[in-house]
């Protein structure tokens, strides 16, 4: 052999893995398959919501531990903070924030400062977006958040897989006592006093020890769990670095990717996605964000995940491997929705129709209400798709 | 002066009238004059020039059931005109959306989360989705085709309990859920109530949802208020106000007197 790259396969290459590549087959080889019998876990940063939302929608078992019925309004659900995540933690964007919250869940943490006050109004501190208009008082955040953990333990108990989106090094933090918090004191609640809180640039040796904390306390309670983890391809909002925001995206991202890069090769029990890959790629030149270059767009999610379930067995549609491939915006065009013959009419309204001695509604009555019914799901698909709730107003005051 | 009062709406205004012909006596100086439809007929009303307010499509109505309502309205058409007031009776809320959440969740400080539950709502959050389920209720701009006088709405009442034993699967097992654990619901429902009436008052409309105390121990109409319900065969076309129909989703005279009450009294103390 001349040369050690001989003989290896395409994918080994930049030029025909990536460069030239038609198709994203082979970016992803999963250590191990996760099935639709597994009970999957989901945590982490707003892209995690588009995993789980899309391993929901595939048929997997994604565990709810604080679910609402099916007819539950969508939109209130998710601006209250539920079926975005396994539990309603809301976005974890820092692994530290992932331990305490299990340390928290088992009793062996209390965090500092658990309740932010604004304008009357009380916020947990831990997940201040979960209650939009906050509580009457201290006392009745307090009651949810141990309802919160009861099912925090829940989840855990039960989850063969864990899927975690790493999102961000940045945070603020108690100084006396390090409690972690996932937004700016003062952004939705609180109030930030220097004295009191610092900021926090996790450095790689902390998130990986907190990550290896996390591992050990999860393979204690079932020695059999598996992990997936990403890296969320989101840049950040701001930083409170004193970088260029850019820069600190470009070391944010990169101490996480090493995190993760440790972890698959040091765990054999782990996996990694490479869904930060995916949509950040210069094969992809941008286009699976969305204008303001920050938010991924949902071409760019359902690629990455159309990656995911291919190598899971589970055919997607076809991912795009490069923008010309790819719609510009959402807005996915698809068929009207099938409504079938007997969901036309309420039962009240065939008794009623019966009552009066009439005979079944005429096929114009029936394609009337048939395109009424398509123009209301048509609505709600659309304001599904915009569901993600990456809480970008909860990291303002990094800006100040 | 007479208040002058349109009863309008679908088939539940029959309850309606029916109270209104029990507490008539306690309320001189107010006429109600009853002009609704059955349901399927009701989504053909339609405002026009000059306030003529009624079903215009001829075909709308079988011939038999439009000879009866002829027979007893006069005419298919009002003008409004003439009226002082007008009350739309039926109106959905969304209410059974919001008893399946109930069934499915707990409400913090008036409802546990039930066995097999994973959900405690906040009451914020609670009230937000059943305002939410009353806006998505609400067809959008018909009220507003009531120029001068903006309909008093009268909420559609939910079913009676005695669907916990029916046959219609969804309800019978939201009923079933609700009636192994009731507590608190009928707190939370008022709280849902009041979320529906402040929707509509943000838009200009008064609403009168379904009176709490007519509600049973686990949330749906209590039995006492069908027993003998009405609907508009049996009281307008008919003409036989005392023929009982017992269906689960119409209510009766007892629950209308309730009801009327409740929109009278607030109409005189606004006078």
């Amino acid at each position: 052999m001349n040369s050690p790259y001989e003989g290896l396969p395409p994918r080994a290459f930049w030029r025909q893995g990536v460069a030239e590549r038609t198709a994203l087959d082979g970016l992803f080889e999963p250590r191990f398959q996760v099935s639709r019998t597994d009970r999957i876990a989901t945590a982490g940063s707003c892209f995690a919501q588009h995993v789980g939302r899309t391993l929901r929608e595939q048929g997997f078992n994604v565990i709810d531990a604080e679910p609402l019925p099916d007819g539950a309004d969508a939109e209130t659900a998710s601006r209250f903070g539920y079926g975005l995540f396994s539990g309603r933690y809301a976005n974890i964007y820092t692994t530290r924030q992932l331990a305490q919250l299990l340390d928290e869940a088992n009793g062996d943490f209390v965090p500092a400062l658990p309740v932010w006050e604004k304008s009357g109004r009380y916020f947990d501190a831990q997940r201040p977006g979960v209650e939009p208009d906050g509580l009457d008082s201290p006392e009745d955040v307090m009651e949810l958040r141990a309802h919160h953990l009861e099912r925090v333990r829940s989840i855990f108990a039960e989850a063969d897989v864990f899927v975690f989106t790493f999102g961000l090094t940045e945070a603020f933090i108690h100084r006396e006592t390090g409690t972690v918090y996932p937004t700016a004191p003062g952004t939705i609640a609180g109030q930030f006093d220097p004295d009191v809180f610092e900021f926090r640039n996790f450095t790689y040796p902390e998130i990986l020890a907190d990550f290896l904390k996390v591992h050990s306390r999860l393979k204690a309670i079932n020695p059999k769990m598996r992990f997936v983890v990403t890296v969320s391809p989101v840049p950040l909002t701001a930083t409170a670095s004193g970088e260029h925001v850019e820069v600190a995206t470009t070391y944010s991202k990169a101490v996480l990717r090493a995190v993760a890069g440790h972890l698959y090769h040091t765990l054999d029990d782990l996996d990694y996605f490479p869904s930060y890959e995916i949509i950040t790629s210069q094969k992809a030149g941008g286009a699976f964000y969305e204008t303001n270059l920050r938010s991924v767009s949902s071409v760019g999610v359902q690629t990455a995940m159309s990656v995911f379930m291919r190598a899971q067995g589970v055919d997607m549609a076809t991912p795009a491997t490069q923008p010309s491939e790819q719609k510009p915006k959402r807005k996915t065009k698809v068929g009207p929705p099938i409504v079938p013959r007997t969901a036309l009419f309420s039962e009240e309204e065939r008794r009623a129709r019966r009552a009066a001695g009439l005979g079944p509604f005429t096929a114009e009555e029936r394609r009337a209400r048939r395109m009424q019914l398509r123009t209301q799901i048509a609505q709600v698909v659309t304001e599904q798709e915009d569901d993600v709730v990456c809480e970008d107003a909860l990291l303002e005051a990094f800006n100040k | 002066m007479t208040l002058k009062i349109m009863l309008t709406g679908s088939s539940h205004a029959a309850a309606v009238y029916s109270g209104w012909k029990a507490v008539q006596a306690d309320y001189p100086g107010v006429e109600i004059e009853m002009f609704a439809f059955p349901v399927y007929a009701a989504q053909h009303l339609e405002r026009r020039k000059n306030g003529t307010y009624g079903i215009f499509a001829k075909d709308a109505l079988k011939d038999r059931v439009r000879d009866g309502l002829i027979k007893a309205y006069g005419s298919l058409t009002r003008n409004l005109n003439d009226f002082s007031h007008v009350i739309v009776a039926g109106q959905q809320l969304g209410n059974m959306q919001c008893l399946a959440l109930l069934a499915s969740a707990g409400v913090q400080g008036l409802r546990q989360v039930p066995p097999g539950a994973g959900a405690l709502l906040s009451r914020p959050a609670w009230k937000a989705f059943c305002r939410k389920s009353a806006e998505n209720s609400r067809p959008a701009g018909c009220f507003n085709e009531f120029e001068g006088s903006v309909p008093i709405i009268l909420g559609r009442p939910i079913r009676a309990e005695t669907i916990v034993d029916g046959d219609e699967g969804d309800i019978r097992d939201i009923a079933q859920k609700l009636k192994r654990s009731p507590d608190g619901v009928r707190e939370a429902m008022a709280l849902c109530f009041d979320a529906a009436r402040e929707t509509y008052s943000d838009a200009g409309i008064a609403l009168f949802p379904q009176p709490v105390e007519t509600l049973g121990r686990f949330g749906f109409s209590d039995t006492s208020f069908n027993r003998g319900s009405v609907n508009i065969r049996s009281t307008v076309v008919k003409g036989d106000a005392h023929k009982p129909t017992d269906d689960d989703a119409h209510m009766n005279a007892a629950y209308g007197a309730i009801v009327i009450r409740q929109v009278l009294d607030q109409l005189n103390d606004r006078q």
